[in-house]
C-alpha cells in the first residue's frame, strides 16, 4: 500500500506520520498516535463513536481520509480534560449517569462540545438534533440529554471551560 | 444455606441512592481499554473468508494464491484443523463449515495476516468451488414434506419439538368459556446493535494453554463450549474479560472466540479477531422470530380460564441458545397472571438465515408483544376495559402458578397505579377520544399500556446450578478487592457490587477496586444473563461481606483483647462500643492478619443460592424458575399521522418492582435504556433478507435504530418494594424494561386510530395499509 506523509496536530501535539493513502483519521489516532479514546463502531460514520473535532469542527472521523487531515489541528477526548480535572462536559456525563458501556461515549462529549461552543444554552430540541449522528444503545439517550443541560450549565458558571 | 432466604428491609447508608458509576470517569476520558482497542505484543490480524451462498456444498478450496499475499502468516480451512460440532444447546456448528455452507455468511476459512490490507487480499484470493442447494428461508416452509434439509438428522428441519404438559383439562376449559379469542402474531429478526461488534483477542503458550481477551457474558460458563469446538480440557481455556462495548445477550458463547483462536495456534502468534460491523449484521446473533399463535378463554365477568399457545420459531443455520429462549416464550409469562388451565407447545425450526440467540427478553419480550396485545383485544370484544381486565387477573405476592413457579414479592398493581396517575391516562383516553374525533387534522392521538414480568435469574437454563459467588479480598493496605464472574457490560454490576461492599462494611466507594474477570482467579460463576445481577449478586456480595465483617471483628478482638459482641464497624476500623477511642483500623487488621498468616490476605468467602423451591424443572417441566420476579408497567403515548401512517411517541411512562433498588441511578438507566430498545423493535428494527437469504440492511445506515432525535421521552420510575428472599431485597428490571413497551405502543396506536397490527415493526407502511384496509371496510 503506498503510502503519504502527513503533518497534523493532535490534542496540542505535532504529528509527521507516514500514513497509507487508504487509511483514515481514526486509523492514524488509534494506530499509529495511540490515542484509543476514540471508538470505532461501525467505519461507515453512522455510529458516531469515532468523533473527534477537526479545526474545531465535529467529524466522524472513520470517514475522513488519512491524507486530508494534512495541517488540521486535532481535539480528541484525550485533549478534553486537564490532567485529572475533567472537563465540565465530562464532569456532567458522570453525574447524570449518562454513561453505561461507554463505548459511545467519547463521540458524544466530542458532539456535545461541538454543540455548546455553537449554541452555548441549546434547547432540547437542538440537543436532540445535535446528538442525532451518534448512536448509543445502552442508555435510551434520556440521561445524555440531562448531562448536556447541566454541562451546558456548568460551562456558564466556570470561566475559561471552553476549548 | 437452608431456610436462609428470609431477609428484612433495613436502614440503609448508600443502598437505593443514586450512585454515578464507578468506572464513568475513566470512561468519559477515554482510558478504559476496550476489547478492541487490545494489542498483544505480535499480534495478527483474523479474518474470516465467508459464504456467498445460503446453502451449497463445498467442492474445492484452493489457497495458492492466497497463500502468496505478502504479510500474509496463515491460512486455514476445515482440512486444515481439529475440530468438533460445538454449540451451547445443540452440537450443530463447526469453527470451519465442513463439506457445506448454511447461511449467507457461514465462515469456510480464515487467514491470519500482518495487517487488515494482506488479510483483505489473501480472503480476495481463496477460490472456493461451490455446488449451489436449493435453501429454506421460512421457518413454515422448512417444516413442509420435500424442503429442503439444513442439517442431516433433524426431519422437516425441526430442531426440537417443545411440549409442556397440559395444566388442567385444556379442551374443557375452552368449551365452558364464555369468551375465546383465537390470534396470530408475529416478530422477526431483531440485531441487538451494541456498539462494540463482537471479538476477542487469543494468544496460546507453549504448553497448549489458551488465553482469550473476550467481550463475553458468560466467561466462565463459556469455556465449556469452547472447549467442545477446540477439541481441549476446558481448564487450558482462560478467559479475560475486559470492559466491552454493550452486549444485551448477544455475547454468550460465540463462533468468533473459537474461530480466532484456532487461527491463533496455527499462526502461532496472538491474533485479533473483531468482526466489522456488517460482518456483525450478518454472523451475529440476533433475535429468534417466533410466530405465535394464542388461544383464551375468559368468562363473562372477565376471568381469564384458559390458555392455549403454539409457537413456530425460526431458528437460523445454527442453534446457539433458541431452545432455552422458546421455552422461555413458551411459559415465562404465565407467573404474570393467575391462569389455571394452560398448553404450550413450540417448533423449533432450522432455515437457511443468520443464526439466532440471546437478546434481552429471551423470547419472553416476543410473548409478551402476543399476550399483552390480546388482552387489549379481549378486553375491546367482552366490553372490559383492559385496565380493569389486566387487574382482576394478575397474580400477586405468594401466588404459585400450574407450573411451579411462585412469585414472592410482587406490587405489580402498585405499578398499574402509579404509571397510570404519572401519566394521566384515564384523563389523556377520555380527552384524546374527544379531540380524534373532532378535530380535522390527520394526526390522531392515542394512549396504551400493558404489563410485564421477568425473572431473576432462570433456574431452567443451565442444569447444574444456579447461584453467585464472590470472594472480596483485603490487601496489606485493608483495601478490598471484589472477585466474581459477573461480567459489566455497561449495565454497572462493578457499581453494584462496589455499593454492597461498602454499604456492609463501611468503605467509600472509592476504596473498592473490581478488577477485571479473569476464569483463572474469579471463583466459578454462570455468568450475567437472566437478569441475575442485583438478586443473585447482591445476595453473594452481601454474604461475602459479610463473612470479612466477621473476619474483621474476630481478628480485632484477638488483637485487642476484647470481647467480639462489644465491637463493630465504624470509618473503616473496628471500634469498642464502650469506649470508641479504642479501636483498630482495617489497615492494622490486615497487616497484622498478613504477618500471622504467613502473607495470607483475609478473605471474604460467600454465595447466594435461590431458595429451596427454585428448582431445575422435573420431567413434567414442573419447578420454580426464579427467587425474584420483576416487574413492570409500560404507557405509551402516541400521535398517528393517518395520511402517512408515521406513528411518533413523545412520551412513555415505565413503572418496575424492582424490590429494594441498589442504586437508583442505574435502574433508571437499565429503563431507559430498555425502554428505547423496545421502541425501536416495535417502530422500527428489522432485519431483511434478499430472495438468496443474504442480509439487505447490514448497517447503521439500512437498519436504523433509536437515535437521540427520535427516541420518546421517557419517565421512568419505581414502586416501593422489598423481594425477602435475597440479601438488599433486590430484583431485576434489565430484560423487564424492554418487553412491554412494545404491546403498549401497539395497544396505543389501537387507541388512537382504531387499528390492530399483529406484526411489529409497526412501521409506517403497516399502519399506513392497515387504516387503508379499515377504510375499505368501513366504506362497504
Amino acid at each position: 500500500m503506498k503510502r503519504k506523509k502527513v503533518s497534523l496536530k493532535v490534542n496540542g501535539v505535532s504529528y509527521v506520520l507516514d500514513a497509507k493513502v487508504n487509511s483514515t483519521l481514526v486509523d492514524l489516532l488509534r494506530d499509529e498516535i495511540g490515542l484509543l479514546g476514540t471508538k470505532l463502531g461501525c467505519g461507515e460514520g453512522e455510529c458516531g463513536a469515532c468523533t473527534v473535532l477537526l479545526n474545531g469542527e465535529a467529524v466522524t472521523s472513520c470517514l475522513v481520509p488519512a491524507i486530508q487531515a494534512e495541517g488540521a489541528e486535532i481535539l480528541t477526548i484525550e485533549g478534553l480534560s486537564d490532567g485529572e480535572k475533567l472537563h465540565p462536559i465530562q464532569e456532567a456525563f458522570v453525574e447524570a449517569g449518562a454513561i453505561q458501556c461507554g463505548f459511545c461515549t467519547p463521540g458524544f462529549v466530542m458532539s456535545t462540545l461541538a454543540l455548546l461552543k455553537k449554541i452555548p444554552h441549546p434547547s432540547d430540541d437542538e440537543i436532540r438534533e445535535a446528538l442525532a449522528g451518534n448512536l448509543c444503545r445502552c442508555t435510551g439517550y434520556q440521561k445524555i440529554f440531562e448531562a448536556v443541560r447541566i454541562a451546558s450549565e456548568k460551562m456558564a458558571s466556570v470561566k475559561g471551560s471552553e476549548i | 444455606m437452608k431456610g436462609m432466604n428470609e431477609h428484612k428491609k433495613e436502614k440503609y447508608r448508600i443502598i437505593g441512592e443514586r450512585i454515578p458509576y464507578i468506572d464513568a470517569k475513566e470512561k468519559v476520558t477515554g482510558r478504559t481499554r476496550y476489547v478492541t482497542d487490545i494489542k498483544l505484543p505480535g499480534t495478527l490480524v483474523g479474518k474470516a473468508l465467508r459464504s456467498p451462498y445460503a446453502h451449497a456444498k463445498i467442492l474445492n478450496i484452493d489457497t495458492t494464491e492466497a497463500r502468496k499475499v505478502a504479510g500474509v502468516k496463515t491460512i486455514i480451512t476445515a482440512k486444515d484443523i481439529d475440530q468438533q460440532k460445538w454449540g451451547p444447546i445443540t452440537k450443530d456448528q463447526f469453527i470451519l463449515a465442513k463439506d457445506k455452507v448454511r447461511y449467507v455468511g457461514d465462515e469456510v476459512a480464515a487467514v491470519a495476516a500482518m495487517d487488515v490490507d494482506a488479510c483483505d487480499e489473501a480472503l480476495a484470493k481463496i477460490k472456493v468451488d461451490y455446488e449451489i442447494l436449493p435453501a429454506v428461508f421460512s421457518a413454515f416452509e422448512a417444516m413442509q414434506p420435500g424442503a429442503p434439509s439444513v442439517h442431516d438428522g433433524y426431519p422437516n428441519n425441526i430442531n426440537q419439538h417443545m411440549v409442556i404438559p397440559d395444566r388442567g383439562d385444556v379442551e374443557e376449559a375452552f368449551r365452558k368459556a364464555d369468551f375465546v379469542l383465537e390470534d396470530v402474531y408475529q416478530t422477526h429478526y431483531h440485531y441487538q446493535a451494541y456498539m462494540e461488534p463482537m471479538g476477542g483477542i487469543s494468544v496460546w503458550d507453549q504448553n497448549c494453554n489458551l488465553t482469550i481477551y473476550a467481550g463475553i457474558q458468560t466467561p466462565t460458563w463459556s469455556r465449556r463450549d469452547y472447549a467442545v469446538a477446540l477439541g481441549i480440557p476446558v481448564d487450558k481455556i482462560q478467559i479475560i474479560q475486559p470492559y466491552y462495548g454493550g452486549s444485551f445477550g448477544a455475547k454468550l458463547s460465540q463462533q468468533v472466540h473459537p474461530l480466532g483462536a484456532v487461527l491463533a495456534k496455527h499462526a502461532v502468534q496472538p491474533v485479533r479477531f473483531v468482526l466489522s460491523r456488517d460482518e456483525d449484521f450478518q454472523c451475529g446473533l440476533p433475535r429468534v422470530p417466533m410466530r405465535i399463535h394464542l388461544k383464551t378463554a375468559w368468562s363473562s365477568d372477565g376471568s381469564f380460564l384458559a390458555k392455549d399457545v403454539y409457537i413456530l420459531a425460526d431458528n437460523g443455520a445454527y442453534s446457539s441458545y433458541a431452545a432455552a429462549i422458546c421455552s422461555t416464550a413458551m411459559y415465562r409469562i404465565d407467573i404474570l397472571y393467575k391462569v389455571p388451565v394452560l398448553r404450550s407447545v413450540c417448533d423449533l425450526v432450522y432455515t437457511n438465515k443468520v443464526p439466532t440467540g440471546c437478546y434481552r427478553g429471551f423470547g419472553n419480550a416476543q410473548m409478551h408483544y402476543a399476550l399483552e396485545t390480546h388482552i387489549d383485544q379481549v378486553g375491546k370484544e367482552i366490553d372490559i376495559d383492559p385496565v380493569e381486565l389486566r387487574r382482576k387477573n394478575l397474580a400477586g405476592p405468594n401466588y404459585k402458578n400450574p407450573h411451579g413457579w411462585k412469585l414472592n414479592s410482587c406490587e405489580i398493581q402498585e405499578c398499574l397505579n402509579k404509571a397510570i396517575e404519572d401519566s394521566e391516562f384515564v384523563e389523556k383516553k377520555k380527552k384524546f377520544a374527544v379531540s380524534n374525533a373532532k378535530e380535522k387534522s390527520p394526526i390522531k392521538r392515542g394512549i396504551g399500556v400493558a404489563v410485564c414480568v421477568h425473572v431473576s435469574g432462570n433456574r431452567t437454563f443451565i442444569k447444574e446450578f444456579e447461584g453467585a459467588a464472590v470472594l472480596i479480598r483485603l490487601n496489606d493496605q485493608g483495601r478490598p478487592y471484589v472477585y466474581s464472574n459477573e461480567p459489566d457490560m455497561g449495565q454497572g454490576i462493578r457499581t453494584l457490587t462496589s455499593m454492597c461492599v461498602a454499604e456492609v462494611l463501611g468503605f467509600d466507594l472509592e476504596d473498592v477496586q473490581v478488577p477485571d474477570p479473569d476464569t483463572n482467579v474469579v471463583p466459578f460463576g454462570l455468568g450475567i444473563f437472566s437478569s441475575r445481577g442485583s438478586y443473585m449478586v447482591g445476595g453473594a456480595t452481601k454474604n461475602s461481606a459479610l463473612d470479612l465483617k466477621n473476619k474483621l471483628i474476630k481478628t480485632a478482638s484477638k488483637l485487642m483483647h476484647l470481647p467480639e459482641e462489644e465491637l463493630f464497624l465504624e470509618n473503616k476500623q473496628v471500634v469498642w462500643s464502650k469506649d470508641k477511642k479504642k479501636s483498630l483500623s482495617y489497615q492494622d487488621i490486615s497487616w497484622n492478619y498478613i504477618c500471622a498468616n504467613g502473607g495470607q490476605m483475609m478473605q471474604g468467602i460467600g454465595y447466594f443460592t435461590p431458595p429451596e423451591d427454585v428448582a431445575y424443572p422435573d420431567d413434567k417441566k414442573y419447578g420454580n424458575a426464579s427467587g425474584g420476579y420483576g416487574l413492570g408497567c409500560h404507557i405509551a403515548e402516541v400521535e398517528v399521522n393517518t395520511e402517512t401512517g408515521q406513528v411518533r411517541v413523545p412520551n412513555i411512562w415505565a413503572i418496575h418492582d424492582v424490590g429494594q433498588p441498589i442504586n437508583l441511578l442505574t435502574v433508571e438507566g437499565q429503563i431507559d435504556g430498555g425502554i428505547a430498545q423496545g421502541y425501536g423493535w416495535a417502530l422500527m428494527e428489522k432485519m431483511v433478507f434478499n430472495s438468496e437469504g443474504k442480509v439487505r440492511n447490514a448497517s447503521f445506515l439500512d437498519y436504523q435504530i433509536p437515535t437521540a432525535g427520535d427516541v420518546p421521552t421517557i419517565h421512568s420510575g419505581v414502586v416501593d418494594s422489598f423481594e425477602w428472599t435475597t440479601g438488599f431485597g433486590s430484583k431485576s428490571v434489565g430484560e423487564a424494561a424492554l418487553i412491554a413497551v412494545v404491546p403498549a405502543i401497539g395497544n396505543a396506536i389501537f387507541n388512537a386510530t382504531g387499528v390492530r397490527l399483529k406484526e411489529i415493526p409497526m412501521t409506517a407502511e403497516k399502519v399506513l395499509s392497515a387504516l387503508q384496509e379499515k377504510k375499505r371496510k368501513e366504506a362497504r
